[in-house]
């Protein structure tokens, strides 16, 4: 069964950026970026996706894909 | 968290309710084991009950097989009533303190809805099983006020739901459906958690 992938460490990587300071930039705490990070998080809201990808300067995709 | 006040009190009258329930049964329970072992108390005793049958003016003149039984069969009731409602109390502590979808919330309610259901299956059985050979007083004193003849009931299967017993398992059955709802809860809960 294919499943969500989160590539958000990749994306933080090429950014050279920390989860700390994403976290700072995006108004989302440390703990729900890990959760998110570490592929635990059940769903993500778009207002969160949003932020996110606007932080990385990025596309969805860059951060979710099916694997 | 807010506060419910009405939470709050249905807490505080829970807890009340039990610590008297609990004086109450030890002051039963003690008379009854008074009883059990001799203990003179006065009073017309009537007894219709398997193979007993008899005026007595005292208890300690009663069989001591019947007193057994009905120590026996009170202390079960006591016991069953006051776990019950320690139950209750632990669950209602919980929804005070905002816990309402948690997996020991649940538990207690569950196992509240297991002992009533319980209370009923034996007092059901227990109206099956003894209705035969015991005279009920309460239905006695009820055809007569009605100027209406006793009915035998050692001629008839009397086998009845009567009212306060079905609620038992009614209020048995709701609860089951609240905890199973609540399970659901859970679920939806750990859920919302981890949406980010």
């Amino acid at each position: 069964m294919s499943q969500i992938i989160i590539s958000l460490d990749v994306m933080l990587a090429k950014r050279k950026m920390s989860l700390t300071d994403l976290s700072g930039k995006v108004d989302i705490t440390m703990s729900n970026l890990s959760i998110l990070k570490n592929g635990k998080a059940k769903a993500i809201r778009f207002s969160t996706l949003q932020s996110i990808c606007k932080a990385l300067d990025c596309q969805p995709g860059d951060i979710i894909s099916i694997g | 968290m807010t506060q419910n006040k009405s939470i709050s009190l249905i807490y505080k009258f829970s807890n009340l309710f039990y610590f008297a329930s609990i004086a109450l049964s030890i002051i039963i329970v003690s008379i009854l084991a008074y009883i059990l072992f001799g203990g003179s108390i006065a009073g017309i005793i009537k007894i219709d009950f398997l193979n007993i049958s008899g005026d007595f003016t005292n208890f300690n003149q009663t069989p001591f097989f019947f007193r057994f039984i009905i120590f026996t069969v009170f202390t079960i009731i006591l016991s069953i009533i006051n776990i019950i409602l320690r139950y209750w109390k632990n669950f209602i502590s919980l929804i005070q303190e905002g816990k309402y979808f948690e997996i020991n919330t649940i538990k207690k309610l569950k196992l509240i809805a297991f002992f009533l259901s319980f209370t009923w299956l034996a007092f059901t059985l227990l109206g099956f099983f003894i209705s035969n050979s015991m005279d009920f007083s309460a239905e006695t004193s009820w055809f007569s006020a009605h100027g209406l003849h006793e009915p035998d009931f050692s001629q008839d299967l009397a086998f009845s739901f009567n009212f306060p017993s079905l609620s038992f398992l009614i209020t048995a059955l709701i609860l089951w459906v609240l905890a199973h709802i609540m399970t659901e809860g859970i679920k939806m809960k750990d859920e919302n958690e981890l949406t980010i």
